[in-house]
């Protein structure tokens, strides 16, 4: 596969459907194509499990008529199915309202020029079926090998995919893109004294092959997971300064990122919509968007709009520096746009995040526990309780008690909640181990104290 | 209606022989065509329309219980018998197995009530439906700053075609309605969800008109601006009738599909005929439910999917298979299900619900002298393999010397499923299935569930409140 033939014959695809919609009456039309591969295996114990290959494509398109706007997809790409599919869309335009905020981005915007992030390895492509198996069940192997209490696995697995999405509009757009990655996990589970089942995992996403990490690296990260949570005991209910790890953290700037966008205001999902340039976390919090970092799963030159792509700092010692804001959110809420536009197929862009992350500070993991007495180390959270207009955090979580400043016994079935405000506010170090493992990347963090949910 | 896939049984016979060539032991093709039309209400206008077709055939070799797959949007022989090629990946002997005459089946029953789609209908008469529950939200309360209505439908047409020459086809329609309001009093803001929808038509509205759902956003939304921080720590739990099923869900339903037991990775592996809940609870998972989110006619392995009773009076009785796990277990196949045929089917639940018990509602309410009473969730997560969960509260409220009083900030329940249904101690009598709205993720895979329960309460559950 040769990324940039690929790129020029979707491409013209893109403009030939582009000057139809027009044809048929649309004033403006935004055409995005996308063709990809993907692999994956699974091996369960000696035994492959699962063996998955395909090759994907789709068409996804807005028309703009008479100030209205609509959007369609199909999967099948012929001629006339697509004139039918945009014949029904101009016919149904009349009953929608107009909404003056729907536009593509001026011309004079689209200063996008696209380079080479380093996000397609041609390894991706070219590696072969054995050397895929014979990792995935290496990373098996080495789970179960690694220690016999482990009981049983969902198996091992190995996935890598690439694509091609290109978009063209009619205001002059042209935007392509080639990316691929790949994928090892790898899952363990035993069984307590008393019979409870304690499962750990473990994963490696890399852009490029060599990045990924080794069978054994995955495999007996997994086990040890596993192993680490026999035993795990509901915390007592109370409040402890809390330590989230590297692995827990990420999913709290996703939350609060979430609000600080164009649409969260319109849309009166955010608590921080009238905070900016105030204090909304303590001073050892800044948080940056970094899209031209390269070779990372978030990197990207130009954004779904066709702008530059920019680095943006969005808090910086704890100050709320900005919203993000694509086209539509920059019309409706006055906001200059900020290069963040998001690229779904076949409906408005919004805004997205590229390599989020929260700088490092100074102190290792180890040194932020250890002048804390009692404590909660989070390892991970699981279910969804938030309140994006009230800042209202509460989840499920596991980890382990911190005593004396040492990591001491595992913990399961506790709840962690306070306020965003009481949360970031709170934070009073920030670790040094920032590690871009995954898109959005944040170092371990400590809380002064949160509200537990636990036993009594 | 034209065949959408334009493949011939012929053509597909001589396609499985392609698929079972390298000697896998069974093969299926799994044809599928949806279409999906969606409206998006908000600030007073209709801002977006749209429509979305997508189509393809998935390929599945089985050998033993590995799966080798592929699928293709091209509904070409030629396409099709690359991606056959590839799924026969999986074996690699002489061909064992040989593709069998298609022989088409008809289904003798319906249970799906879709007397009058949407798409039938005007777009004047679409677009009323939203500015109805809009113009109703508004005029509810004047503290409603922000209304968003959304009105979707979709028909997935499926095939299946299968090495021993079943043919069968299913037409899939399906509606989903929301509304969300946000309110302001001047001091803060507070929002609140209502949705539902089904196997259903334009009839629908007839049951819950969406004046009715935008009322009842706008209530919710405004009881929630006098909530309070919620407790932390355990509590007895009350647990109001319909939507409280998603508890069932997460904590049991997700523990008891096979594929997980079959692999030794479930708490619920090896324990059939065992206690794991209270004597109170019987738990089945029901796709006959005519109309229903969680309805299928047949599931995506061409099986007839049936009603199971999954734990009977507290015992285990029975696990949700697919024909992998029913062959493993020597079971009845029926619950294999996928979200498209770019997906391998796994078990996966329909509609799960928990059986009427003889207390009133009243009774679990006043039989707590400090407690919580939920009402709704915004959704759920359990860990399969030892049953923990969380499921977070969209509308609770504090019980107190047996008496409903303040509302609580969003909150979060947290347990672990068999030890929660061993603490249900009271089960009432006013069963009820929620307005169909839930959808289920496993392995990355989306599909659409019913769930549904009487009130119930349970003994001591931990609640992630902030108020200490």
């Amino acid at each position: 596969m040769n990324p940039e033939v690929r790129e020029q014959e979707l491409m013209n695809q893109a403009e030939s459907v582009v000057n139809r919609a027009l044809q048929l009456g649309a004033d403006d039309a935004e055409v995005s194509l996308s063709s990809g591969q993907e692999f994956s295996c699974v091996y369960r114990g000696e035994s492959l499990d699962k063996l998955e290959e395909a090759g994907n494509q789709g068409i996804g398109l807005r028309l703009f008529v008479d100030g209205r706007v609509v959007s369609g997809s199909s999967s099948d790409l012929r001629a006339p199915v697509l004139d039918q599919l945009m014949r029904d869309l101009i016919d149904a335009a009349p009953h929608v309202d107009p909404d003056e905020h729907h536009t593509l981005a001026p011309p004079k915007a689209l200063d996008g020029q696209v380079q080479d992030m380093g996000i397609f390895d041609p390894a991706t492509v070219t590696e072969e079926a054995p050397e895929r198996l014979q990792r995935a069940l290496d990373a098996e192997r080495s789970v179960r090998g690694f220690d016999e209490r482990i009981s049983a696995t969902d198996g091992a697995s190995f996935g890598a995919a690439y694509s091609t999405s290109v978009t063209a509009a009619s205001n002059g757009l042209r935007r392509a893109v080639t990316g691929g990655w790949q994928s090892l996990v790898a899952d363990a589970i035993c069984n307590d004294e008393e019979g409870k089942k304690r499962n750990g995992y473990f994963w490696s996403t890399a852009r490029r092959l060599a990045d990924l990490k080794t069978a054994n690296e995955v495999g007996e990260e997994a086990a040890r997971r596993a192993l680490s949570r026999l035993g795990a005991l509901k915390p007592a209910t109370g409040r402890y300064p809390v330590v989230f790890s590297r692995e827990a953290a990420p999913a709290l700037i996703g939350l609060l990122v979430g609000c600080t966008t164009a649409t969260s205001i319109w849309r009166q999902r955010t608590y921080l919509a009238d905070r900016l340039r105030t204090a909304i976390a303590s001073s050892a919090v800044t948080l940056i968007d970094d899209p031209l970092l390269p070779g990372l799963l978030g990197s990207s030159s130009v954004d779904g709009e066709g702008r530059s792509r920019r680095r943006n700092v969005l808090v910086k010692e704890g100050e709320l520096m900005m919203f993000l804001a694509a086209q539509y959110g920059a019309n409706r809420t006055g906001i200059e746009p900020t290069a963040s536009a998001s690229r779904p197929m076949a409906s408005q862009p919004g805004e997205g995040t590229t390599n989020l992350y929260m700088a490092p500070g100074e102190q290792t993991p180890d040194q932020l526990i250890a002048d804390i007495d009692e404590g909660i180390f989070v390892e991970g959270t699981i279910g969804f309780g938030f309140n994006s207009l009230t800042g209202d955090f509460s989840r499920g979580a596991f980890g382990r008690m911190i005593r004396a400043g040492q990591l001491a016994e595992p913990i399961a079935e506790f709840t962690v909640s306070a306020n965003f405000d009481e949360l970031f506010g709170g934070i009073d170090a920030v670790g040094n181990d920032l590690i871009w493992d995954r898109k959005s990347a944040c170092p371990t963090l400590r809380v002064r104290s949160m509200a537990i949910g636990g036993a009594g | 209606m034209t065949d959408p896939f334009l493949i011939d049984d012929a053509t597909a016979q001589r396609l499985l022989s392609v698929a079972l060539s390298r000697g896998g032991d069974d093969a299926d093709l799994f044809f599928e065509a949806t279409s999906a039309f969606s409206l998006v209400f908000e600030g007073g206008k209709v801002r977006q329309l749209s429509r979305h077709i997508d189509k393809g055939v998935g390929v599945r070799v089985l050998r033993g219980d590995a799966s080798g797959f592929a699928y293709t949007e091209e509904l070409t022989e030629e396409s099709i018998r690359r991606a056959c090629r590839t799924a026969a990946c999986i074996a690699d002997q002489d061909p064992q197995v040989h593709a069998q005459d298609v022989e088409p089946k008809k289904l003798t029953y319906d249970r799906y009530s879709a007397q009058m789609p949407l798409v039938d209908r005007s777009f004047a008469e679409r677009m009323d439906l939203v500015r109805r529950a809009d113009a109703a939200a508004r005029a509810a309360d004047p503290r409603v700053t922000q209304v968003e209505v959304m009105v979707a439908e979709s028909t997935r047409q499926i095939r299946v075609v299968r090495a021993d020459g079943l043919r069968v086809e299913d037409h899939q329609p399906m509606l989903r309605f929301s509304i969300q309001v946000v309110v302001d009093d001047g001091q803060q803001q507070q929002r609140a969800m209502e949705s539902g929808g089904g196997r259903k038509g334009i009839e629908y509205f007839d049951e819950v008109s969406p004046e009715l759902h935008a009322e009842r956003a706008v209530k919710t939304a405004l009881t929630l601006l006098d909530a309070v921080a919620a407790p932390a720590g355990e509590y007895p739990v009350v647990l109001k009738a319909g939507d409280s099923g998603i508890l069932l869900h997460e904590a049991v339903g997700h523990g008891l599909e096979a594929d997980f037991n079959r692999k030794g990775t479930s708490t619920y592996t090896g324990r059939i005929g065992k206690p794991v809940a209270s004597e109170l609870c019987t738990v089945i998972d029901d796709p006959t439910v005519v109309g229903d989110r969680g309805a299928i006619n047949v599931d995506d392995e061409g099986n007839e999917p049936t009603k199971r009773v999954l734990i009977d009076q507290g015992q285990l009785a029975d696990y949700m298979h697919d024909s992998i796990s029913a062959a493993h277990y020597a079971a009845q196949s029926g619950s294999g299900r996928r979200e498209s045929f770019r997906h391998l089917p796994m078990p996966r639940m329909s509609n799960t619900y928990l059986l009427n018990g003889e207390s009133t509602h009243d009774e679990l309410v006043r039989s707590v002298s400090k407690g919580i009473y939920c009402v709704s969730f915004s959704g759920g997560q359990v860990n399969i393999s030892n049953g923990d969960f969380v499921f977070s509260t969209t509308e609770a409220y504090l019980i107190e010397d047996g008496k409903i009083t303040a509302p609580l900030k969003d909150v979060n329940l947290i347990g672990n499923g068999p030890d929660a249904l061993g603490k249900v101690d009271m089960v009432a009598n006013d069963f009820a299935l929620s307005d169909g709205r839930w959808t289920c993720g496993k392995d990355g895979q989306s599909v659409p569930v019913g769930v549904g329960m009487p009130s119930i309460r349970v003994s001591k559950m931990t609640i992630g409140g902030s108020n200490l």
